[in-house]
């Protein structure tokens, strides 16, 4: 094993004490902190995985140690501790988690009576202990017969690892190479679990599939890994996360999400990402670094992202899509607001490769408190890119003269034929919308909220049903305390 | 009841209403006309507690409670609609969600219950037909793509869900044809009754064909100069401003 | 695997040394001291690599293997007199200032004699010329080099309340000759007060030849003062053409800055506008033509600091076979100003398979009661337009033609001057019309 020598050699170049007298324990249930080899075999070992995988993970790691933190975005954050973080625990176990409701903090149950959540639901997401055979795992378990019948596969990518390894060698960092970027590669070496979906020639997914159907598993969520696999002609749409706060002890999360679409397939992939915000002075809060990309393989085939970001102390995302395909369409439809000291830097990249290719992108980014949002985007047609279109509108309201509204846009043009055009506002909700609501007897907070979702309309219409509805609330409750 | 006593306002530094008073008794209706600059618009804003209206002399009380101290939706919810010369528009919210999140507010605000969704349904079919709209008006984002006409329909579509008891409207006539000026008109006699009170700001005589008022109000540099009865608007109407002796400087 | 954002070009301080001796102001201490330190800067952090964002779409990496020696031809009479007729805009009759490979050239100057309006050179005006360049605020890396091996220029002051009475034009030229030569002037423009004036600035040069023209300009404009420069870029078809400028816009100013890009191999033209004062307004016009390895790189950036003021930028740029663009426009509006109108829009139109045209129009806004915005397109000539003009009866090159002057006209139809406005359609025209030097 010269490779793994040199690994090692490498490693210890870098870090200057490796240790080698430190032997994986398989038993205990949480990996030491920092990282290592022997943490990635650790974890490797507890899944389970066959060799390939483990092979492919320490190649990731290895790349990983190369490269730069990027610091490109526009977003300030203490320097992070890379050894300094647990990159495996075991799920939590019941006895873990509080009691009751009671030892909740009040402050997310408010948030989870405003969203209209289920006493038994909000059991599930605060971590209470519940009753292990709660309503969500045993629906679970009825969609996944139904899903099987139908040739689908929807699984965790562990489930995958093993069950389907043939896709998962094809399709595993096929859109995202492992070196894309720091975070997919550390992705790349430590991702603890995730969603594999495949959906075969020709068939319309029946339900929309989500995560929410797995929550059981969410604590395992920090560097989630998710591949979904459209097949010729086939459609499916994809919930991601749940529209309630989690609560959630990790500081960084580092996702890696990869889409394939063949011919004349489609994907809906829509987010609503809450995560912790942190307080109002800014303290705790997630750090949310996530490499999303889609690959339009075949021809006329789709990939459609809608996101609505109002969580995460820091939102590093660019959910993209590689237009190979000719005839294929990618849309971007994004809702980014910013309260207190959060930031976001998010965005999407169009590359148009294959002919009569188009894309959409619709972003709506609204900052209150001293928060700071930025959209940055590139679209980029090559030069046998036929045909070309895109359409490009990103507005950003400000709310106070704290905060700061930024738009970043990169056009990269080498076709003639290509019709691209982009257009960006900023303003703040007029003095005038404000006071004519309030003289129809609005209150000033719900005037905001008002206005607010009138603003992000065009992207809203794009979720799924049940999920606007609540994102709609949501988007009041993220501004709340934004207007004095 | 609506009392103006000594009325002063300054808007960005200047004063415009300089100590005007004006009583409206429940069921009457009453019209302010005046030259330009007069301070009409002022007036109605300064009712509203619009922000930069700043009252540093006088009072407004409304059903014995003291307007000044509230804000704009709490004098909403006290009864008080304003009919706006410029009704604003407000992009992706459409005109049915908006107005039951007016209607609503106002309902809490008077410890009313909410009202349910069948019911407002009818209520603002049942409001519009009466008003020729078309109901797929409501549907669209309040205001966005409008005429003239249109947003002034949509105003008197308002005043009527929200059946306010004092309703103050600023030359909502300005800029109709005949036909949209009809249509406001029915939306205004409508809401007449012996406990409503309505404050009409106009610049000209003709609405006041079609809305009789029981008071005419000329407004001139800040303060009610001349007041009478209908006549005094037609009277008005022939002699001018200048041939009853007001200039836009008088005082 | 760190990759260099900056790199070295030690040629340069070898070269620096070597003629140090013979610049202008070397007998004056202050301006050869301002030399070195400048020269120093320049070293620490040398050309600005392809990591560096703002040079994201010019790449300079040739330079470090290529030596541009300070020019010092001997030019012909006859080729200055043809390149000073191309240049010159006919018509007018303000005052003319010319500049041969980098040195002021007198034949063909004429004097300025307005009362209130005082014009002097680099070399006869050490002084202010050194305060000038202690305050100018540009402080990259080529800004420094330019700072270093400045060999002439012209330093313009205009009273407070006068009016210049007719726009002065400014010729700047290479000859034959300046193969691997470099020019570096620099120009301060002071407006006093309720002061108004007029620049047009040409920059031309032989074809033949691969030389560097290297411009800084700083100009300063006090409370209600009034400037406009007007910019005919047509250098010679290898030239590196590089140009930085910074304006200071104090209260109730308005500085305006229009221009045709049409020249040079690389050009790379930098206008960085900051406001000092309020209800201050900048104007930014431009188009950009290119083909056969052309590149142009416009670079605009507006600092709103300052509550109720304006920025408007219209770009338009047109990019043939070979022709590359990219137009990078940055408005940054600060916490506290409030109240402020920025808009830009840009359009290009792709008329190859060959061409190419990038555009990173940016708004960083940290104040809230603003109203900013901008809209880039890029596309090719509308078929129906074409479609219609060819039914009318027009061949296909001539449809085009039309079509391209209209899309380009939007640049100049606000310009006042009938002669001003109609060369620059006309340098246009001729550019479409594939003329040598347009």
């Amino acid at each position: 094993m010269v490779a793994t020598q040199e690994a090692k050699q490498t490693v210890q170049d870098v870090t200057g004490e490796y240790k080698y007298g430190f032997v994986t324990d398989i038993e205990t249930e949480k990996a030491p902190k920092g990282l290592s080899e022997d943490v990635i075999r650790f974890i490797s070992a507890k899944k389970d995985e066959p060799e390939w995988l483990l092979a492919w993970r320490l190649k990731a790691y290895q790349k990983w140690l190369t490269m730069e933190e990027p610091t490109w975005a526009m977003v300030d954050y203490p320097k992070i501790d890379f050894q300094d973080i647990y990159y495996y625990s075991a799920p939590k176990s019941a006895e873990d988690g509080p009691k009751s409701l009671d030892e909740v903090d009040p402050e997310l149950l408010r948030t989870y009576e405003k969203l209209g959540i289920s006493l038994k639901e909000q059991e599930v997401l605060a971590g209470v202990a519940v009753d292990i055979v709660f309503d969500s795992v045993s629906v679970a378990t009825t969609f996944r017969k139904k899903l099987k019948e139908a040739g689908i596969i929807f699984c965790s990518i562990s489930e995958a690892a093993h069950d389907y390894p043939e896709l998962m060698k094809k399709y595993l960092g096929s859109v995202v190479p492992v070196a894309d970027n720091y975070y997919s590669a550390l992705n790349s070496a430590v991702f603890t679990d995730g969603t594999f979906v495949y959906i075969p020639k020709g068939v319309r997914c029946p339900m929309e599939l989500s995560t929410y159907f797995r929550i059981n598993e969410a604590n395992t969520g920090q560097f989630e890994r998710t591949i979904i696999i459209a097949d010729e002609g086939s459609y499916v749409s994809y919930l991601e996360g749940c529209t309630a706060p989690q609560r959630d002890e990790n500081q960084l999360h580092a996702a890696v999400v990869e889409l394939i679409t063949h011919d004349d397939a489609e994907i809906k992939y829509s987010t609503v990402q809450n995560w912790y915000p942190g307080d109002k002075d800014g303290k705790g809060g997630i750090y949310n670094f996530v490499t999303k990309r889609g690959a339009c393989r075949g021809k006329n085939s789709k990939i459609s992202w809608t996101q609505v970001e109002t969580g995460s102390a820091i939102t590093w995302k660019y959910p993209s899509c590689l237009l190979i395909g000719d005839g294929s369409v990618g849309e971007f439809y994004s809702v980014a607001i910013t309260n207190n000291y959060q930031q976001a830097d998010t965005g999407t990249k169009m590359i148009h490769i294959g002919k009569n290719t188009s894309s959409t992108i619709i972003s709506k980014g609204i900052s209150a408190g001293k928060s700071e949002a930025t959209y940055r985007g590139l679209v980029r047609v090559m030069a046998g890119a036929e045909n070309a279109r895109n359409f490009t509108q990103c507005d950003s309201l400000l709310i106070g003269d704290k905060c700061g509204a930024h738009t970043v846009p990169y056009i990269e043009i080498k076709n003639p034929t290509a019709q691209v055009e982009h257009e960006a506002t900023t303003s703040k909700i007029s003095d005038e919308q404000l006071f004519y609501c309030q003289q129809r007897g609005l209150e000033t907070e719900d005037s905001v909220a008002l206005i607010v979702n009138g603003f992000c309309k065009d992207v809203m219409k794009n979720l799924p049903m049940e999920f606007a509805v609540e994102a709609q609330k949501l988007l009041g409750i993220s501004l709340e305390g934004s207007v004095g | 009841m609506l009392e103006i006593k000594n009325l002063h306002v300054t808007v960005g530094g200047k004063e415009i209403l300089k100590g005007l008073n004006l009583t409206i008794n429940d069921g009457e209706v009453h019209a302010i006309m005046g030259p330009n600059g007069a301070g009409k618009s002022t007036l109605s804003y300064a009712l509203c507690g619009k922000d930069g209206y700043e009252v540093t002399q006088g009072s407004i009380t409304y059903n014995g409670k003291n307007l000044m101290d509230m804000d704009p939706n709490e004098r909403a919810g006290e009864g008080l609609f304003l009919g706006f010369q410029y009704p604003v528009e407000i992009p992706g919210v459409s005109n049915m969600n908006f107005l039951r999140s007016a209607l609503n507010s106002q309902r809490r605000y008077r410890g009313e219950d909410e009202i349910a969704a069948v019911d407002f349904l009818k209520l603002i079919r049942a409001k519009a037909a009466e008003l020729d709209m078309d109901p797929e008006m409501l549907k669209r984002p309040v205001n966005v793509g409008f005429s003239g006409g249109e947003k002034k329909r949509n105003e008197m579509v308002q005043m009527a869900v929200l059946d306010p008891s004092l309703a103050v409207l600023d030359e909502t006539d300005s800029g109709l044809d005949i036909d949209a000026l009809k249509i406001v008109a029915t939306g205004i006699n409508r809401l007449r009754s012996p406990d409503k009170s309505i404050l009409m700001i106009t610049h000209y005589q003709r609405l006041l064909d079609y809305v009789v008022p029981d008071y005419v109000h000329i407004l001139a540099a800040g303060q009610i100069v001349k007041t009478g009865g209908k006549e005094l608007a037609l009277e008005l109407e022939e002699k001018g401003y200048m041939g009853l002796g007001i200039t836009e400087s008088a005082a | 695997m760190t990759q260099k954002r900056y790199f070295d070009t030690p040629q340069i301080a070898a070269g620096f040394e070597a003629v140090r001796q013979s610049l202008p102001g070397v007998e004056s201490d202050g301006f050869d001291g301002l030399r070195g330190d400048a020269m120093s800067k320049y070293l620490d952090s040398g050309l600005p690599g392809p990591k560096v964002e703002e040079w994201k779409y010019t790449n300079l990496n040739f330079l470090a293997n290529e030596n541009f020696d300070i020019a010092t031809v001997s030019p012909q009479e006859t080729e200055i007199k043809e390149l000073f007729e191309k240049a010159r805009v006919k018509g007018l009759s303000g005052p003319l200032l010319v500049f041969v490979n980098g040195h002021y050239y007198k034949p063909l100057s004429t004097s300025v004699d307005q009362k209130g309006i005082k014009l002097s050179l680099l070399s006869d005006n050490i002084q202010s010329f050194r305060d000038g360049m202690a305050v100018s605020d540009g402080d990259s890396s080529l800004n420094n080099l330019n700072r270093a091996l400045v060999t002439d220029g012209y330093h313009l002051e205009i009273a407070p309340n006068v009016e210049m009475k007719q726009p002065m034009q400014v010729i700047h030229m290479a000859t034959s000759g300046t193969d691997m030569t470099a020019m570096r002037h620099r120009v301060q423009i002071m407006a006093g007060t309720g002061a108004k004036a007029e620049i047009i600035e040409s920059y031309i040069g032989a074809d033949q030849e691969r030389y560097w023209t290297h411009g800084v300009t700083d100009v300063m404009l006090e409370q209600g003062a009034d400037v406009t420069i007007y910019q005919f870029q047509t250098q010679g078809r290898q030239a590196i053409h590089m140009t930085e400028l910074h304006s200071h816009v104090a209260d109730k100013a308005r500085f305006s800055h229009i221009s045709l890009q049409l020249g040079a191999e690389i050009n790379r033209t930098e206008l960085i506008n900051s406001f000092t004062g309020e209800n201050a307004d900048i104007e930014l016009r431009g188009a950009y033509l290119g083909r056969n390895k052309q590149s142009q790189d416009i670079f605009t950036r507006i600092n709103h600091d300052q509550p109720n003021c304006q920025s408007n930028q219209l770009y338009r740029g047109v990019l043939d076979a070979g022709g590359k663009s990219a137009f990078q426009g940055k408005v940054i509006v600060a916490r506290d100003a409030q109240k402020t109108n920025a808009d830009q829009s840009n359009k290009n139109l792709l008329l190859s398979r060959k061409a190419e045209a990038n555009a990173k129009p940016e708004l960083l806004i940290y104040a809230d009661d603003v109203k900013c915005s901008h809209g880039t397109t890029v596309g090719e000539l509308d078929p129906d337009q074409l479609f219609y003009l060819r039914s009318r009866g027009m061949d296909e090159v001539t449809a085009k033609g039309l079509l391209v002057e209209a899309f380009v006209a939007e640049v100049f139809d606000g310009i006042a001057d009938e002669n001003l406005r109609t060369a620059f359609k006309e340098k246009t025209a001729r550019w479409l019309a594939h003329e040598v030097t347009p």
